[in-house]
């Protein structure tokens, strides 16, 4: 049975809507639930997207790739909810100015590690940390495009994405043996 | 380079940001330090773990509320199998029969309703369907594009591709449909002759 798929004047405004959306709904869904934690509230934040999102119909159908515009109206409803919530805490990104040493240790950590571990300790990040590995290594974001999303700039968000990435191996270190070397690399700096 | 400086840049060096050289260094490094191999090594293993995350699936009900009309969605179609395998045929026919035409107020111009039957020999999601006009034609509902995009998926077996056109005039050149998915493409040509022969409703008034 043939089925048949007609293009937007063909379809009503909300069908035509759904059409815009459908294609970014599954990445949406992940960035609610990490954004906020469970499925209920991720659900919340996705309809108070799409009602948002109702109101700007015209300019989603028009750009050629929306999924940005998207993610970036999703994260600010987010931030807004944080707030209105008291969850937001100045003081979060004071260790942006610190530099992180590198590591030493030789051993791979994560690869000896079960997934639900990780993402655990992924969970156990502070925000501003938390929020740019999982649209940078989550859902693979590039930095300039997670700087126009959040307004952060992207050398902020590198020492941050460092940051995390160092703070989960070394929480899942703790415990295993270590192997650590002074870096006797030359050449080129 | 040192440890701290790759470690801390990592994705760009490796990506190329920083430029070729920056780049054969950061890879010379990563052949002698087994400490940054191994942190390299770590950040893949993260990156799978947040990809693999098989809770972070939207459950089908969560899509129902969200997404009522498109749930379960009305697959478009076509050949995406085409798109991914070879040895799939992927059929694309013209349909000749001609739909009724959508206008009813007096016009110079003609509608015409091209149909498309895309065989797919797999179902496909998320392909990337693109149309593009020739002078003389319009997308009825969109008299300033000249191009089209969007997103759908494709069913296994036939799937019909409705695209309604206002004729301002003779048409220009061909009307290009492109079909991609995953890194590969497909596109179908229709001649001016093939879509006016799908004209109907020749109107006497002006448009207004």
């Amino acid at each position: 049975m043939s089925k048949l798929a007609h293009l937007w004047k063909r379809l009503s405004p909300a069908s035509a809507f759904e059409a815009a959306m459908s294609p970014h709904m599954e990445r949406l869904w992940r960035l609610a639930l990490r954004f906020q934690g469970n499925p209920s509230d991720a659900e919340d934040l996705l309809q108070e997207l799409m009602a948002r999102a109702w109101q700007h119909r015209q300019t989603i159908q028009e750009l050629d790739a929306p999924g940005p515009w998207l993610a970036r109206v999703l994260y600010r409803l987010h931030v807004d909810r944080w707030r209105r919530q008291g969850g937001l805490d100045a003081s979060v990104a004071l260790d942006d100015a610190m530099q992180v040493e590198a590591s030493l240790d030789t051993q791979t950590v994560l690869d000896r590690i079960a997934v639900n571990e990780v993402l655990e300790e992924v969970n156990r990040l502070p925000e501003h940390q938390r929020l740019v590995l999982l649209l940078h290594d989550g859902e693979g974001y590039g930095l300039k495009a997670i700087s126009g999303m959040i307004d952060v700039p992207t050398g902020t968000l590198k020492s941050r994405l460092h940051r995390a990435r160092a703070t989960i191996r070394h929480a899942l270190a703790d415990g295993t043996e270590t192997h650590t070397t002074a870096c006797q690399v030359s050449g080129g700096g | 380079m040192d440890c701290r400086t790759l470690q801390h840049d990592l994705d760009a060096l490796l990506a190329g940001d920083h430029g070729e050289p920056a780049m054969q260094q950061a890879h010379q490094h990563l052949a002698n330090c087994p400490a940054c191999r191994a942190y390299a090594a770590d950040v893949q293993t993260l990156r799978r773990a947040l990809a693999d995350d098989a809770e972070g699936r939207m459950p089908t009900a969560v899509r129902q509320r969200l997404l009522p009309r498109r749930t379960p969605r009305p697959a478009l179609a076509a050949a995406a199998a085409v798109i991914m395998a070879a040895g799939t045929a992927l059929v694309w026919q013209h349909l000749g029969d001609q739909l009724p035409g959508a206008t009813t107020e007096p016009a110079e111009w003609t509608t015409a309703t091209v149909r498309l039957d895309l065989q797919s020999g797999n179902a496909l999601s998320d392909v990337q369907f693109q149309l593009e006009l020739p002078e003389g034609t319009q997308l009825e509902g969109h008299p300033d594009r000249r191009s089209l995009t969007w997103h759908d998926d494709l069913a296994v077996g036939s799937n019909q591709l409705t695209i309604p056109l206002i004729l301002t005039g003779e048409p220009q050149g061909e009307l290009v449909a492109r079909l991609e998915h995953d890194g590969k493409s497909r596109e179908l040509r229709l001649t001016p002759a093939e879509i006016t022969r799908r004209g109907v409703g020749n109107g006497a008034g002006n448009r207004n």
